[in-house]
């Protein structure tokens, strides 16, 4: 995964102080079980990036010619195969690239 | 005795020597004590090197800027299925939840340019102790990050 653990539990700190500062938000359940929410949320979401970033780099080496990866041309498939799992995950627009 | 690199024997491989480790608590503190620093001993000195910089994962977001919007959507979509909080403005507090997230996630990329810019001033002292851009831009890294209590990824 892109972000350790310990990110991850940052993140949901600061993401529970914008919740408690906001006045239009109200809390259902107690604050530190919608905190672990979070996290668990993000966990989740990451590994599934986790598995599109790895179905990129195995869609870019299964090319018939061998592309070394940090060259320019890899760099350039990563983004276009990326941006179309983006695409199919409805995370992007159709017509962006 | 002294290993090969000059470190006193019994020191961890990657320990700098006693000359760098002055230098990094040198570069490293808040920043008006290392204008004064600068001051008092670098007194009209102007570097202006450009050091290469090769270590390129640093540069590159941690997740795409596209990824994080959906995060942000996605945790305010299932808090709210979940009737864990409750709040009129979905989309409003997506966005404001992606700004927070954006910003942790911009931790590091705020420390690398910090650290460009300490080693950059102390371009030629490292130079004439022999310092390695590389191992002095780790070093400061990591010690501006505890100093800070950041956490970088």
């Amino acid at each position: 995964m892109r972000l350790t653990r310990e990110k991850i539990v940052r993140i949901s700190h600061r993401i529970m102080d914008h919740l408690v500062a906001s006045e239009d938000i109200e809390f259902v359940e107690d604050r530190d079980t919608i905190r672990k929410e979070i996290v668990q949320i993000l966990s989740t979401l990451l590994k599934e990036e986790e598995v599109m970033d790895s179905e990129v780099r195995k869609k870019i080496s299964s090319q018939k010619r061998e592309i070394p990866e940090g060259s320019e041309e890899w760099e350039l498939l990563y983004r276009k195969y990326y941006f179309d799992q983006l695409r199919r995950l409805g995370v992007v627009e159709q017509h962006r690239h | 005795m002294s290993d090969l690199n000059g470190r006193p024997s019994g020191c961890k491989p990657d320990a700098l020597t006693a000359e760098l480790t002055a230098l990094l608590k040198h570069l490293t503190g808040n920043a008006q004590e290392r204008q004064i620093r600068a001051e008092l001993h670098f007194p009209c000195r102007a570097v202006k090197l450009a050091f290469r910089h090769n270590d390129e994962t640093e540069i590159l977001m941690l997740l795409h800027r596209d990824y994080v919007g959906y995060l942000a959507r996605e945790m305010v979509k299932r808090l709210l299925a979940a009737e864990m909080i409750e709040g009129p403005a979905a989309n409003g507090l997506s966005e404001r939840v992606r700004q927070v997230m954006a910003d942790e996630l911009a931790v590091e990329d705020r420390i690398n340019d910090e650290v460009r810019q300490i080693l950059v001033q102390y371009g030629d002292e490292m130079r004439r102790t022999g310092a390695s851009y590389q191992e002095m831009y780790k070093k400061v890294k990591g010690q501006l990050a505890r100093e800070r209590k950041l956490i970088l990824r």
